[in-house]
């Protein structure tokens, strides 16, 4: 698929849910594969929230698309075994967008603390 | 292990959600993903609770695709929001264009003449209508210059004969100035001892020259002053006619000459290209009586003026119509259904009645969608060239796509080349257009015949107008194929590759297309047969008369004023005045040296006919056989003579015939074959059948039978005629043969000169070889039936340039079966069936479908198009111009080598 990146990573906010959790569950410079994905977006919570393969390779081919992951084939030595599979890696850009998103969030939780919502994390 | 196959089963069921390019990206991974989770949560936590994880992610699957769906459609539909389609082209692609139209010949030549055709054709319609729709006086402000129209809604003609309105709108309208009129009179002009030469002379009123503001040259412009009745006659000289009878001395100023009767003073001349009413060279004062004239009485004449400052057309048009409406209150028997509109001056080419919505919706249509059908036409017909070089392309295209050239940079690459090829059609086109509009032009301009306003050559505009043809044609053409060639399906492409197919196909639009083409090439073809026969036969048997041998003279006396009023003089008018010139003129053309015979009659042989319906008398008691066509011309004696037609039956005809009664009539022997059976026609009468069917015609009584002229050929052999007597005065129009053993044309000086000499009024139209009076009637038919063939063979040839690519594609996208067909041992045959099997059904259907056609025209009584021949005739055609398509696509097809197909599957 052809990769666009845009040059405002604003210019992509909101982010669905979809794709910013998989921003967040990826670590940085690491490539994994979409099974390990969707077992990293439910540890990260904690297994409070999952993410099911549909919604997953959608966000995915739109993340590719954006520029925000870049695939790559599976290194000859795959170590999680089965079949040859893709591997997805968060880019610069991809890391960007998730802080801008992340900003923007924290900004909306900061308005929520101010009237009282919510209290300060201790 | 059977749970977790079905689970998979149906996941892999629920991602045909998504959209195709999705699931050839990503299906394969969503499985894996699916099967991992589902086999991990079996061995953890239990079948029932893998089972609830598999139908939350069916449903998951069902709404992400519909999502993922509804995403790239929009995505596909915002491109400027989302940047998905960047058009990108650079010079490479041009000279990439280039290298495409020398690469592929055959395409770069139907394609580009098509598109020639069509764009040049819409330049030259362009051009041509916007010269009738707006008019562009090359004068000082010649957008305020208006002509006022005068229409009987009852009858919806035209009424010219408004002097006595002339008279009120001078008086009365405000909104227009310098209001004029004119009429164009035909006259001898005599020079000295120079031969006299018949010229076109604007009788007009003195305001034309302060309307148009154009100054003399030298003298003087014709004044009001020259208008009074009475006054001097004078007359101003165009400067083509100073140059050439004058050689441009400006002592012609003061000379007198002789126009017919009127010995005018020359006053003055007009600078170069000044034509002003329409194509006029001499201009007399049109002298008007102060006591006016009776409501439509005088003579015809056309009314102009100049919009004042502050006025618009419509003010104007305000103002001349409730004038009018006075007029029919004033004078209800004569005025009570004329309706006067303000026109653009020169704007003609127009309904009745629609001449205000000129700047609408009426103007713009025929403007612009003849030209938008013919190129639509031409673009469908090309498309399927394009888009089956297109199809050919596929793998150039798939990996360029892989790496890295997007959607739109691909679209434009194919954008350009398109274009390149509407470019040079263009150029081609409008040059063709050019050379066309000035051949034509130069034409009506050397029988002058083209207004003053129309400059031979294209305009800038209509350059313009061309090249947006082009970039919509390119537009049509290029992006299209390139769209599709770069869809969803360009991940398939590159698999597809290896195995050296392509996945472009041929859909409904291109297929429906192609029959309805066929269909119509099918209906066209037997007209086109039949007029070109016709006209062709026609013409044979025209050439074999020898009508070189002939002059052909249309004699016309002056109406002026005093002759007019005599006209109510019995026995003093028109036909009393000029039978003694005719007498006197064929006495003296009959003693020129190399003059064998001098005839007259209302038309000579060859010459456009007249056609009445008439009936024959039958023996008592039975119905009078009815003609419903039968060719009559009225001939003076020794008319056969001339011609070298004997009586073959009765006798001729004499001066008594004429006046006898009953009336006494030849016939020729066509008419005995035709309508009484070979029968003699001697002593039989005739009568023509009135269009009141209560009034009756008198009986004629056909005294003898003539030799066929030949030259009225008809389908049923030579036309069947009655000769009717007829005297030099009181046939109309009046039409001199002169039968010499020289050249003819070399006469009509001398002629002229007699004429001249014998009244200066009486005037030779039309005076020329009878040869070439014969060959301005056929070179039109000609003309037509040439071009009925031509729209015929451009049909055939783009029906076989379709089915051509619909098989250069099919073979290109079989490519691998064919091969693998062919090791497994079919015959050439089979393979050749069952590639082409598309191709016969294609044109099966469109000959079908023309045939039908062509049935139903027959049905509708259209002659000789459905016989039986037609129809064997037009499939034959077809049907081989099909194949014809087919032999390089099969030589293709079976040109592949199975071990290649094998090798490359």
């Amino acid at each position: 698929m052809p990769t666009r990146q845009a040059k405002d990573p604003e210019a992509l906010l909101p982010l669905k849910q979809s794709i910013y959790r998989v921003l967040l569950a990826m670590p940085d410079g690491e490539a994994l594969h979409g099974y390990a994905i969707m077992q990293a977006v439910s540890e990260m919570t904690q297994g409070r929230e999952t993410i099911l393969p549909g919604t997953l390779y959608a966000a995915l081919a739109r993340m590719v698309d954006e520029g925000l992951v870049e695939a790559q084939e599976a290194p000859d030595n795959d170590p999680s075994g089965g079949p040859a599979r893709r591997y997805y890696r968060r880019t610069g850009f991809g890391r960007a967008v998730a802080r801008a998103e992340s900003e923007r969030l924290r900004a909306l939780l900061d308005i929520a603390v101010a009237q009282r919502i919510i209290g300060h994390k201790k | 292990v059977i749970l977790h196959n079905i689970a998979v089963f149906v996941y892999a069921l629920t991602l045909r959600a998504f959209p195709p390019a999705h699931r050839a990206h990503y299906a394969e991974e969503m499985i894996d993903t699916f099967r991992w989770e589902f086999a991990t949560r079996i061995v953890r936590a239990g079948r029932w609770h893998a089972l609830r994880f598999a139908a939350v992610a069916w449903v998951d699957a069902v709404t992400a695709g519909a999502g993922e769906r509804r995403y790239r459609r929009n995505h596909r539909r915002k491109p400027e929001q989302r940047g998905a389609i960047r058009f990108g082209m650079s010079w490479l692609d041009v000279k990439l264009g280039l290298r495409m139209l020398v690469k592929y010949k055959g395409l770069s030549i139907a394609g580009g003449l098509a598109l020639a055709g069509a764009i040049g054709i819409g330049a030259a319609w362009y051009d041509v209508i916007g010269d009738q729709l707006h008019p562009r006086l090359p004068l000082p402000e010649g957008d305020r210059l208006v002509e006022i129209e005068m229409r009987n809604a009852a009858t919806r003609q035209g009424e010219w004969k408004i002097l006595h309105d002339f008279g009120n709108w001078r008086r009365d309208v405000r909104a227009i100035e310098e209001l004029g009129a004119y009429r164009t009179l035909e006259r001898n002009l005599i020079l000295g001892d120079a031969r006299p030469e018949e010229v076109g002379v604007a009788e007009i009123t003195a305001s034309a020259f302060r309307l148009t503001r154009v100054p003399p040259l030298i003298g003087r412009p014709l004044l009001d002053s020259d208008e009074q009745p009475g006054a001097p006659p004078v007359v101003v000289l165009g400067y083509s006619l100073w140059q050439r009878r004058f050689g441009g001395r400006s002592d012609a100023i003061g000379q007198a000459l002789q126009l017919g009767h009127s010995k005018p003073t020359v006053v003055g001349v007009m600078p170069q290209g000044f034509a002003f009413p329409v194509n006029h060279k001499l201009w007399v004062p049109l002298q008007l009586p102060a006591s006016g004239y009776a409501p439509l009485e005088g003579v015809a004449v056309q009314v102009f003026g100049r919009l004042a400052p502050w006025a618009s057309r419509q003010q104007a048009q305000a103002e001349i119509a409730a004038l009018t409406e006075r007029e029919a209150a004033a004078s209800p028997r004569t005025h009570q259904h004329l309706r006067a509109s303000v026109v653009a001056y020169g704007a003609v080419l127009v309904l009745p009645g629609q001449r205000d919505s000129l700047g609408g919706w009426f103007g713009l249509a025929t403007t612009h969608l003849p030209i938008l059908l013919v190129l639509i036409v031409a673009c469908v017909n090309v498309g399927t060239l394009v888009y089956a070089r297109t199809a050919t392309r596929e793998a150039e295209i798939a990996v360029r796509h892989a790496l890295g050239a997007s959607r739109g940079r691909i679209v434009g690459q194919l954008f350009v080349e398109a274009l390149v090829l509407a470019a040079i059609a263009t150029v081609a086109g409008l040059t063709a257009a050019d050379v066309g509009l000035r051949g034509v032009y130069a034409f009506l301009s050397g029988h002058d015949r083209l207004p003053f306003w129309i400059q031979p050559g294209l305009k800038f505009s209509t350059v313009i107008y061309a090249a947006l043809l082009a970039v919509a044609a390119a537009a049509l053409l290029g992006v299209l194929p390139a769209l599709k060639a770069t869809g969803s399906r360009v991940q398939g492409q590159l698999k597809n590759l290896g195995a050296g197919g392509s996945t472009l196909r041929f859909g409904g639009v291109w297929t429906t297309a192609m029959i309805a083409q066929v269909a119509l090439t099918v209906i066209c073809i037997p007209p086109a047969i039949a007029i070109s026969e016709e006209s062709l036969r026609d013409r044979v048997i025209r050439e074999r008369f020898p009508s070189e041998q002939y002059l052909a003279a249309s004699l016309e006396l002056d109406r002026d004023a005093a002759a007019l009023r005599d006209e109510k003089t019995p026995g003093s008018g028109y036909g009393a005045r000029l039978e003694p010139l005719y007498r006197e003129l064929e006495r003296r053309v009959a003693q020129e040296p190399g003059v064998v015979a001098v005839t007259f009659g209302d038309r000579l042989p060859g010459m456009s006919p007249s056609v009445r319906s008439a009936e024959v008398e039958t023996p008592a008691g039975a119905e009078p056989i009815r003609m419903r066509n039968l060719w009559t011309a009225r001939v003076g004696p020794g008319y056969f003579e001339a011609f070298e037609k004997p009586i073959v039956s009765g006798r001729g005809l004499n001066d008594g015939d004429r006046t006898a009664s009953p009336q006494r009539v030849l016939v020729n022997e066509a008419f005995a074959r035709r309508w009484l059976k070979g029968g003699n026609p001697v002593g039989r009468r005739v009568r023509y059948i009135a269009r009141d069917p209560a009034a009756k015609e008198p009986w004629l009584e056909i005294v003898g039978m003539v030799r066929d002229i030949g030259m009225t050929p008809t389908n049923f052999g030579e036309a069947p005629y009655v000769f009717t007597a007829a005297s030099p005065g009181s046939v109309n129009p009046l039409v001199m043969a002169v039968r010499t053993t020289g050249d003819p044309a070399t006469l009509v000086p001398r002629v002229r000169a007699i004429a001249a000499e014998l009244d200066a009024g009486l005037r030779l139209d039309t005076a020329q070889p009878l040869e070439d009076l014969v060959w301005r009637e056929d070179a039109p038919i000609l003309a037509i039936s040439g071009g009925v063939v031509a729209v015929v063979v451009l049909g055939l040839f783009l029906s076989a340039a379709g089915i051509f690519s619909l098989m250069s594609v099919s073979v290109a996208r079989r490519t691998r079966e064919i091969g693998l067909r062919a090791a497994l041992g079919a015959t050439r045959a089979r393979l050749l069936a069952g590639i082409f099997s598309r191709a016969i059904v294609l044109v099966g259907i469109g000959v079908a479908a023309g045939n039908a056609g062509l049935l139903g025209l027959g049905l509708a009584g259209v002659d000789r198009v459905a016989g039986t021949g037609a129809l064997i005739t037009t499939s034959t055609i077809m049907l081989l111009v099909g194949l014809l398509a087919c032999v390089e696509p099969a030589r293709r097809a079976l040109r592949i080598q199975p071990t290649d197909a094998l090798k490359e599957a």
